[in-house]
């Protein structure tokens, strides 16, 4: 395939690098809430490449109106578009529920560094 | 050591997915609709002998009979052709909300978390946004099969009323117990429109309502109706997460 | 008859949970009883299904959508069983939930876990389409995450949410860029349409799917959570975590692997083989040395699911799916389904957690002794018992298959198995006990639930054929 520079970066490099950043910090963070930041960058990075995958050259909103009655080739692709919005909502979920288990865990514990709940659980 | 070799790692992990995947996908210029599903989506014809080759009969204004009448494309694969997957999303939102209440849980009543006092300014433009940004919730799921946006998005503008409604004054607390009521009935609402579908034609979550105009208000079956049911849910669930954060019983 | 539609086995579980909280406002003691009926509910709908299910794979469209791109469900009478396995320790593990474990945190939030759980692990074996997948992977997960966090194991809960969040962004990145590429979304579909796509893309897409799906399926890498929450979870967490949702995961990974890759890309299964050895090997020397019980089962189950991953890859390594291999692999799933449940509700009846601790318990409540002494033989592969003729199958298809390395790690393998569950069997019967027995007294009605698991295994064990040749045959072409 031969793309050019500039648009692998911005639709494949970009958003990886996004993911990987995200991948990054849970390898390297010690505080439970930037790991949870961490999950959230991960989930930007990956609904930014699916988006990215949907654009088609010129393309037109995949919304039928008054100016755009008929179907049209260069719409951009609607699919991806709703497969983000599930991924989207789905990342609001788990986020809501681990930042309350870090409230727990706050709570229980005392504290959100992971290694000194390493040192003081077995 | 431990953040050079997770240095390395990121490096090497985006040279080797990268390169792999450059090598299949179709990125921005390259990139077309035809033979794609979303091709399918758009042209309306899913269910038709041939669905690549047969033309699309979609006419925006007009009363045409088609399989799916909503304007937005994204609307009708996400409520119409793909409506399964939001069901389940529907229900992970609720598996979030039960989470949090089961992580909160205290048996007894527990006092609401004290912020700081909000100031003049705060207090008092929130009394009249309030009904504002809430008819812009509730207009934005109802014209989702015309325009941009569904009952994901306008429920969570309402469920943002409801956290300014709480940073504004330190003595609110929203209706948990009428909150858990409504989330649980219009989840029921949802799941009930597909299980009449599955006895009215035999095909669960069908579209079985008569489809219009394209454009108009009242068109594309039953879409309006579940986007309805969808806003509501998810703001009740929002706002009761909210109100779990705050510390209610 | 709409009886007879298998998307009933998801939505009646759905609907029940959604009015859980309605319910709960006006009836209190009623929601108790709601997951119990779910649970029963779809085992008696699976167990209707089978018999008028055909051997190869029906297919029913949500929404009266074409499956090319809409969303099915696939049903055969091979993936009946497996339901009916996954189903029935549901049931079992709710039952003991309602009647033992019902105060340990919010009344409302765990049945609705519960029943939702069950909708997700059937969503997850029956679904055609690889977006669905994902949004039921998604809904099993958190139900894992409320589950795992039952008896306050927050840690281990954190670990598990970690380690499957990055899973599912693998997942979704893999299905994406999969669509981009061919499409389609329909599982079938992107499969046949990978044949015009250069062999470096369908590399990367497999590994992003294995290491997806390895987080649930408790494989390697991404199954660093399971020891830590099998040890702190309540008796009906453990039973779902072992038995319910790795079933259902292994059957998903078992799915994608046939489904989208087919046969006819050898050197995906042959990584695929690689990795379930390895999972196989750590597994049960890791099990090998731990003195806590839960953890030493733990462990086995992570092994168990890298042999049954293996067999299927080595299933499909050869170009041509090999049913005598493929059909010894989903009997063992269900022996392993039925036997885990078993041996871990009987440990939570028990109440002990080391090996010291339970010395002697087994002489003192002779009834679960025995009960657990059943799961424990099955799993070990005692003749007699189902565990044996499962592996006696797969071995004898190994042999017949000419796979040397495969079957000296099984034998290793079996080896450890046999010494550390028979030392755990010792440590039951003849031990001495350092701390007061001081378990919870539970009623005869928990009894009865071991007991219908261990009738069923001997039962299998006295007439294996009928299982076999209920799982074999299981023909994915055909669908579209």
């Amino acid at each position: 395939m031969g793309h050019d520079w500039l648009s692998l970066w911005s639709y494949l490099y970009g958003p990886l690098a996004i993911f990987l950043v995200g991948l990054y910090g849970l390898l390297t963070q010690k505080n439970l809430i930037k790991m949870a930041i961490s999950i959230n960058i991960m989930d930007f990075g990956v609904n930014l490449f699916i988006i990215s995958l949907g654009y088609v050259p010129s393309g037109e909103a995949p919304i039928y109106t008054e100016a755009v009655r008929r179907y049209l080739p260069s719409f951009t692709d609607p699919l991806p578009q709703a497969l983000v919005l599930t991924a989207i909502v789905i990342s609001v979920a788990v986020t809501a529920f681990v930042l309350a288990l870090i409230i727990k865990i706050h709570g229980r514990y005392g504290t959100t560094d992971l290694t000194k709940l390493g040192e003081m659980e077995l | 050591m431990k953040k050079v070799i997770a240095l390395l790692l990121f490096l090497g992990l985006l040279f080797f997915i990268g390169t792999g995947l450059e090598q299949g996908l179709k990125l921005g210029e390259h990139n077309t609709l035809s033979g794609k599903a979303g091709e399918i989506y758009l042209k309306r014809t899913v269910n038709s002998e041939d669905p690549a080759t047969t033309p699309s009969r979609v006419g925006f204004g007009r009363e045409t009979d088609i399989e799916e009448n909503a304007a937005n494309t994204v609307t009708s694969i996400v409520v119409g052709y793909r409506s399964f997957d939001t069901l389940g999303e529907v229900t992970v939102l609720f598996l979030a909300a039960t989470g949090v209440l089961a992580l909160f849980f205290t048996p007894g009543k527990r006092k609401r978390l004290a912020l700081a006092k909000p100031n003049f300014i705060l207090s008092v433009s929130s009394g009249f946004l309030l009904p504002l940004i809430i008819l812009f919730g509730a207009y934005v799921f109802t014209h989702g099969h015309l325009t941009p946006g569904g009952g994901f998005q306008g429920g969570t503008i309402i469920a943002a009323a409801v956290l300014l409604l709480y940073m504004a004054g330190n003595a609110y607390k929203a209706p948990a117990a009428g909150l858990k009521i409504l989330e649980g009935l219009s989840g029921a609402g949802y799941l009930l429109i597909g299980l009449a579908g599955l006895l009215l034609t035999g095909f669960f979550l069908e579209n079985f309502l008569p489809q219009g105009k394209m454009g108009a208000l009242f068109s594309a079956g039953i879409i309006p109706v579940v986007y309805l049911l969808i806003g509501l849910k998810v703001s009740a669930e929002l706002s009761g997460i909210v109100s779990d954060y705050m510390g209610e019983e | 008859m709409i009886m007879q539609n298998p998307v009933l086995l998801i939505a009646v579980p759905l609907l029940l949970a959604f009015l859980i909280p309605v319910l709960s406002s006006f009836f209190k003691g009623a929601v108790r009883f709601i997951p119990v009926l779910a649970g029963g509910f779809n085992v008696i709908a699976a167990a209707l299904l089978i018999p008028q299910a055909s051997g190869s794979l029906t297919v029913t469209e949500i929404g009266g959508w074409a499956s090319a791109y809409g969303i099915s469900l696939l049903f055969s009478s091979q993936m009946g069983y497996v339901i009916l396995a996954v189903n029935l320790t549901a049931l079992l593990a709710i039952f003991y939930y309602t009647l033992n474990e019902r105060d340990l945190g919010s009344p409302l939030a765990y049945p609705i876990a519960f029943t939702l759980a069950l909708s997700g692990v059937n969503g997850m074996i029956m679904t055609g389409d690889l977006f669905n997948l994902f949004v039921f992977m998604e809904m099993t997960a958190i139900a894992g995450y409320i589950i795992a966090s039952h008896k306050e194991g927050y840690l281990g809960t954190f670990r598990f949410v970690v380690l499957s969040s990055v899973g599912s962004v693998l997942f979704l990145m893999a299905t994406a860029a999969l669509y981009n590429a061919t499409g389609f979304l329909n599982m079938t579909l992107a499969g046949k349409s990978l044949d015009t796509l250069a062999a470096p893309f369908i590399s990367i897409i497999s590994v992003l799917f294995i290491m997806a799906l390895s987080s649930e399926a408790e494989l390697l890498p991404l199954n660093g959570w399971v020891p830590r929450v099998y040890k702190d979870s309540s008796g009906t967490g453990s039973v779902f975590f072992a038995s319910v949702f790795s079933g259902a995961a292994l059957f998903a990974v078992i799915k994608v692997m046939l489904m989208v890759f087919g046969s006819r890309y050898a050197y995906v299964h042959q990584g695929l083989l690689v990795l379930g050895l390895v999972t196989l090997a750590a597994g049960e020397a890791a099990a090998f040395k731990q003195t806590n019980i839960k953890k030493m089962v733990a462990f086995s189950s992570i092994a168990q699911s890298g042999l049954i991953i293996a067999a299927v890859a080595a299933a499909m390594s050869s170009g041509v799916l090999h049913n005598g291999l493929f059909s010894a692999a989903l009997f063992q799933l269900i022996n392993n389904i039925l036997a885990k449940a078993l041996v871990l509700l009987g440990i939570a009846m028990l109440g002990q957690a080391t090996l010291q601790e339970i010395g002697g318990a087994g002489t003192k409540k002779k009834w679960l002794g025995v009960l657990i002494s059943v799961g424990v033989l099955s799993l070990i592969g005692m003749p007699g018992f189902a565990g044996f003729w499962s592996k006696f199958f797969l071995i004898r298809e190994l042999v017949g298959s000419g796979m040397l390395v495969f079957i000296l790690v099984f034998l290793l393998a079996a080896l450890f198995e046999v010494y550390y569950y028979l030392r755990f069997l010792q440590a039951l019967f003849l031990g001495k006990s350092t701390a007061p027995v001081s378990s919870p007294k539970p009623s005869w009605v928990t009894f009865i639930l071991l007991f219908v698991l261990a009738a069923l295994i001997i039962l299998i064990g006295f007439a294996p054929d009928y299982m076999i040749q209920a799982v074999s045959g299981f023909n994915p072409g055909g669908v579209l």
